[in-house]
């Protein structure tokens, strides 16, 4: 059976007119017009963990609060589990969770499990569901010792645990998460990323994820969409993505004796050198049928002892992406 | 409007307040030293001021007590109920509200239980009594009926008063930090210190209609004397209940503009 669509956003355009300058003058100057989302439309399947990417200010938070609705579009239409979100109902925001990862809903001077129990209440989960949950968020998180600690002195990514399970506490259908692993530590990070692959394995949650942290994309994205200045540049798998803007692979080769030196020179020129050492070398070699060819030159040249061809990371893609628009 | 749920959650706040107390204890006990130093402080001003004059403009010094008395019962409903308002302006700059509108209840009611601090408004109540008993032990002529009209009057009072506070906290919505105007304000504290009655007859138009000082100590240390006439205790209300009326309009019609900008254009 096809999974039904959560979200389905049609033409979404967000457009803010703002002044140049701050001050009393700013308010005789002219209004500038800023198209922050252009014209966007996606559709999100039931447990889909889609990643929303973009540089700073491409739109993708502001996609967002239209989807949590805080912001009203300027045009377009959107509809989350068959609600429009700005009109704010009830119903609706019972079902859907939110994380800023750089705003904290936890209390500060106090242990987060008071959070927890405030949260509790604000989306009326009953007492015995709580407990249950609160059992479950420990054995992945960890969190009952620690929301006995007041969240002044946890540490950041102790918090974002604890963020998440407030934010989270009412088992919400959809969960639009901000940059969740923002400023975080390798070891939190990854702690964060399993708990979410969890949750929606278990719940089948559909996790709408803004982030600039590539590992988080590559770990937990089925789907991606791509946004540049407003406009959405790609959507699809990322193995597509990677097809569609790279086009190239990474080839890398060990060796512990050269047989033909001018041979190994000329084919390293068929592809674009990243690395090279006393016995390796590393290059960029096109998917256009050169690189069988490749490989096969370097047999020859070489006394290959490893060879590993790989897809280049999602960090080269989006410097790609994002660089050669510049 | 779904009361069991707003009153869940203002237990809720209780509890999340007093475990701060218990976070910071010493914060909490600082209150018994300075509490008594600023009633001592205040006291002495007034006793320094009337070992001049008998009376000021026909308020004694009983009365004066009296008036600081429901002051301070006034600020002990202002910081239990009403501190979101001077938040308000801080919510819209820093994005806070994006946080109140994503959650499943009414954004004032979310917002006034997140300020709902009622360990704030405690140190206030032995102020007060300490003033009432004063009052009294002074001579101030007051009934029962009276103390309950006074006290009731003050509440619309401060009601007013944060109404007017929300109304100009929401200039934020379109003119951003709007800190300077927290003095308008903190004018408006500093004038209900005294008796209405000390201003010129134009101040004291501009402070029953445009900033309702009346309501807040002169007019309920006025009622709750006994000699006080029942239709001044009923004018008092009728005035304070349109002057409540009219701010709060202009405060709703504000915050529904506001919140449709903020919708338009965000933080």
């Amino acid at each position: 059976m096809l999974a039904e669509n959560v979200i389905t956003v049609d033409k979404l355009v967000k457009v803010f007119y703002s002044r140049k300058k701050e001050g009393v003058r700013s308010l005789f100057r002219k209004k500038e017009e800023i198209v922050a989302v252009n014209n966007v439309s996606f559709k999100v399947k039931k447990g889909e963990i889609f990643g929303y990417l973009g540089e700073n200010g491409s739109g993708k938070t502001t996609t967002i609060k239209m989807l949590t609705g805080i912001l009203t579009p300027t045009s377009g239409s959107a509809r989350v589990l068959g609600f429009v979100p700005w009109e704010r109902k009830n119903e609706y925001l019972k079902q859907i969770g939110v994380v800023f990862g750089v705003r904290s809903i936890l209390f500060w001077d106090i242990p987060a499990i008071e959070a927890f129990r405030f949260y509790r209440d604000v989306y009326e989960v009953p007492p015995d569901d709580f407990e249950e949950r609160l059992e479950y968020f420990d054995s992945i998180l960890n969190v009952k010792k620690l929301a006995k600690k007041p969240v002044r002195k946890m540490s950041l990514g102790e918090r974002m645990k604890c963020s998440l399970v407030a934010a989270l506490i009412h088992y919400p259908k959809i969960v639009f998460l901000d940059e969740p692993t923002i400023g975080l530590d390798a070891v939190s990070k990854e702690a964060v990323r399993d708990f979410i692959r969890d949750f929606n394995k278990r719940h089948k949650l559909t996790v709408m994820l803004t982030t600039h942290d590539v590992l988080d994309v590559e770990a937990l994205c089925t789907k991606v969409i791509l946004l540049d200045k407003g406009r959405k540049i790609f959507q699809g798998t990322i193995p597509k993505l990677k097809k569609s803007y790279l086009g190239y692979k990474i080839l890398y080769v060990e060796y512990n004796k050269i047989k033909n030196k001018p041979l190994l020179e000329s084919v390293l020129r068929m592809g674009r050198l990243i690395g090279r050492g006393t016995n390796w070398v590393e290059l960029e070699v096109k998917t256009d049928g050169r690189l069988p060819k490749t490989v096969a030159g370097l047999l020859k040249a070489v006394n290959v002892v490893d060879l590993d061809v790989k897809e280049p990371g999602l960090d080269r893609l989006l410097v790609k992406v994002y660089g050669e628009k510049k | 409007m779904r009361i069991r749920y707003y009153f869940r959650l203002l237990r809720d706040i209780i509890r999340i307040r007093f475990a701060k107390v218990k976070e910071y204890p010493a914060d909490f006990l600082t209150l018994f030293i300075t509490v008594p130093a600023y009633l001592l402080v205040t006291l002495f001003f007034w006793h320094t001021i009337f070992s001049h004059v008998r009376v000021i403009a026909g308020w004694t010094l009983a009365d004066v007590v009296l008036l600081q008395a429901f002051m301070q019962l006034g600020f002990v409903f202002w910081n239990i109920m009403y501190v979101f308002p001077e938040e308000l302006s801080d919510m819209i700059i820093s994005g806070e509200l994006n946080t109140v509108l994503s959650k499943p209840a009414n954004p004032i009611l979310y917002m006034m239980l997140l300020y709902f601090d009622v360990v704030n408004g405690l140190w206030n109540i032995p102020e007060a009594a300490v003033y009432f008993i004063a009052a009294f032990w002074l001579g101030a002529q007051v009934s029962l009926t009276g103390l309950l009209a006074g006290t009731f009057l003050m509440l619309l009072g401060v009601t007013i008063t944060s109404v007017i506070v929300f109304l100009i906290e929401s200039l934020s919505f379109w003119f951003g930090r709007t800190n300077l105007l927290d003095l308008f304000y903190r004018a408006y504290f500093t004038v209900v210190d005294y008796p209405l009655a000390v201003f010129p007859l134009s101040v004291k138009f501009l402070l029953v209609m445009f900033l309702p000082v009346a309501f807040f100590t002169t007019g309920p240390a006025l009622v709750s004397l006994r000699d006080y006439p029942l239709t001044g205790v009923v004018g008092l209300f009728g005035l304070s209940l349109l002057v409540l009326g009219v701010w709060f309009l202009a405060a709703w019609i504000a915050w529904k503009a506001g919140l449709k900008r903020y919708e338009a254009y965000g933080s």
